[in-house]
């Protein structure tokens, strides 16, 4: 009796804590292993008051069950909401001069948080004009303080600025990635129409994209080893990590890759692997026009692709295998009597 | 002799003090003249500079064994660190404020001298203080160490007594501009800032090492039992001044928190304005930049 007393307390809890589908898959589990036994033994009412309870439960479980259709429509809404939230912010000039006239209590905090941001986008100016100017001098001092303070007294800044760079040349390798990755971004857009055209092949959309992205770093080629070793140190690790990534999951997007499942992680780590994998070779590659990276990649790509058609064929053999597992653990189970009352 | 001298100077500056008050006769009265702390004690903004003049004339002979003494030579770290940060290149004119004995400027120098000058610039640092006392002492020590103008072929080091919250030099005339463990001393800390802004060149860097507030409630408790039951014994065996290592004491824990500073400072005009806390924020660098 008192388990069963628990058990009501416990469903009280869960109600409040955990959300509703979860609840009802958590509690067909307990129903189903713990109290198959107890449950026997209950008083008709609390049976009646129990079942009560896990209907609602499961029937909102079944609702959160989608079709395709409706994740199709749920897919629409949600890129049709993005694309409102483009063009809102597409609009920032107008509506900030409309909010400049409208002067009270409330426009004050508003008027201080968009001083600050103004503040923040002259410096975030200057910063990056530093750094463009610090580009030119990265053939002849490599990615480092010297090439930005070359830059800072370009811009007509004293050496000093270089303070605002705590990174270092870290700095410049993280401007000259961002820029790269984002004039890729605006190519793909143009080729696929934002998104909305589909890409006949999209293997290939991959591999030309990576090639893209690859031949921007010619012009500083001899100096990549220096800023492949700034990427991988520890302290840099977290916005380097976080721009590859950025990278790779734009150049899936509009290579057509619209996957809800685990494909999604494994497409975009395999293209980010593949891609380092190319950078590597490109660097000690001699070839004219780096003809042999460009053949490296392409092998890549087809493994990739076979590697994936092979798990895919194993699936089914990989479900038997944790099936018949699964029944020589309970078979043991039961022979050794420690699996009483369940099934 | 030295009392005499030291009669001297506190009679020259008693007199600058009655014909300014001379001048402006509303504030003569105690009535509607503001009061600021020195220390934990309350005392009129007129009176303060006074004060703070004293402490450090009592202290500048022993000013550097009782640095040692105080931090365990983690002082030396600190300053260091602080170098590091400001990363000075050749060319660069620097303002060091509260620069007294030379600690900062010292090292501005051996930095220098370690970096390549392929383009033989000009650098420059003018050390400058409120107290011709320490000055003195810097002068004293730089001489020992051998910075002078023969020996320093692309630098050049300037002396100056100067009052921070009225600066001397032109506007315009520096890149960086130093001070270390000497504006929670100052009577007006945003006229400090003003006037750092002020001389600053258009992307010239404001730096600031000073004593500030730890986050840990346990390690602040630590460090008030050593700041207030060993330094001001230690600053009596050693110098002989009770009083002023007391001041010392008091004055780190009326200066504002890190991140009121770092307010004040982007009030003072500043951009980019960044802290980092060192040895848990018993010591903070501040830096700004004339943008």
């Amino acid at each position: 009796m008192a388990n069963v007393r628990c058990l009501q307390k416990v469903i009280r809890i869960q109600k409040f804590v955990l959300p509703l589908n979860a609840q009802g898959c958590w509690l067909a589990a307990t129903c189903s292993s713990g109290t198959a036994a107890t449950f026997h033994t209950l008083h008709q009412q609390q049976q009646q008051e129990l079942r009560s309870k896990l209907k609602p439960a499961c029937s909102l479980r079944r609702s959160y069950a989608k079709d395709s259709d409706k994740l199709e429509e749920f897919r629409a809404r949600e890129e049709q909401r993005e694309r409102e939230r483009d063009a809102a912010e597409q609009k920032p000039g107008t509506q900030s001069g409309a909010d400049g006239g409208t002067a009270g209590s409330g426009g004050d905090q508003g008027k201080q948080s968009a001083e600050q941001a103004a503040k923040q986008a002259k410096v975030d100016g200057i910063r990056s004009r530093i750094l463009d100017a610090a580009m030119l001098h990265v053939p002849q001092h490599g990615w480092s303080k010297q090439a930005i303070v070359q830059g800072a007294e370009e811009c007509g800044l004293p050496s000093v600025v270089h303070g605002m760079f705590p990174e270092g040349g870290f700095a410049l390798v993280s401007h000259f990635n961002g820029k790269c990755n984002a004039e890729l971004v605006q190519c793909l857009q143009k080729q696929t129409d934002n998104g909305q055209k589909e890409v006949s092949d999209p293997l290939d959309f991959l591999v030309q994209a990576v090639r893209q992205r690859l031949e921007m770093i010619e012009p500083y080629k001899s100096q990549w080893p220096q800023a492949m070793a700034l990427i991988a140190q520890p302290q840099n690790a977290s916005t380097a990590l976080a721009q590859v990534l950025t990278l790779v999951d734009d150049i899936c997007y509009y290579s057509g890759d619209r996957s809800v499942d685990f494909g999604w992680y494994t497409r975009r780590i395999g293209l980010a692997t593949i891609m380092k994998m190319t950078e590597l070779y490109m660097l000690q590659d001699t070839s004219p026009g780096h003809a042999q990276t460009w053949e490296f990649l392409k092998n890549r790509m087809d493994e990739a692709v076979q590697l994936q058609m092979a798990l895919a064929q194993t699936e089914g053999m990989t479900h038997t295998f944790q099936r018949s597992f699964n029944s020589a653990f309970i078979t043991a189970r039961n022979i050794l009597g420690l699996g009483y009352g369940r099934h | 002799m030295q009392n005499t001298r030291k009669l001297a100077n506190l009679a020259r500056l008693l007199l600058r003090r009655t014909s300014a008050t001379a001048a402006n006769p509303t504030t003569a009265t105690s009535g509607t003249e503001q009061t600021t702390h020195f220390g934990y004690q309350t005392v009129k903004e007129s009176e303060k500079e006074l004060k703070v003049h004293e402490v450090f004339e009592q202290v500048a002979q022993s000013y550097d064994l009782m640095n040692d003494a105080m931090s365990m030579g983690i002082h030396r770290v600190w300053k260091d660190i602080f170098i590091e940060r400001l990363g000075p290149e050749h060319g660069m004119r620097l303002l060091d404020m509260a620069g007294g004995t030379g600690d900062i400027s010292f090292r501005y120098l051996k930095y220098l001298a370690k970096q390549p000058n392929t383009k033989q610039r000009e650098s420059h640092v003018t050390v400058s203080d409120i107290n011709q006392h320490m000055l003195n002492v810097g002068k004293e020590r730089a001489r020992q160490l051998g910075l002078t103008a023969e020996r320093l072929p692309n630098a050049s080091i300037d002396w100056q007594c100067a009052d921070a919250e009225k600066l001397p030099f032109k506007s315009d005339s520096f890149t960086a501009y130093t001070i270390a463990f000497g504006i929670r001393n100052c009577t007006h800390v945003d006229k400090v800032l003003s006037e750092a802004y002020r001389v600053l060149q258009p992307g010239g860097r404001f730096m600031c090492l000073e004593f500030s507030h730890l986050n840990n409630e346990t390690l602040q408790w630590l460090y008030d039992q050593y700041s207030f039951q060993v330094i001001p014994p230690m600053g009596q065996l050693l110098a002989g001044q009770w009083h002023a290592y007391q001041y010392l004491v008091e004055s780190i824990r009326r200066f504002p928190r890190q991140e009121q500073f770092k307010s004040m400072i982007e009030q003072a005009g500043f951009a980019h304005v960044t802290y980092e806390n060192l040895t848990f924020g018993v010591v903070s660098i501040h830096s700004g930049f004339k943008l």
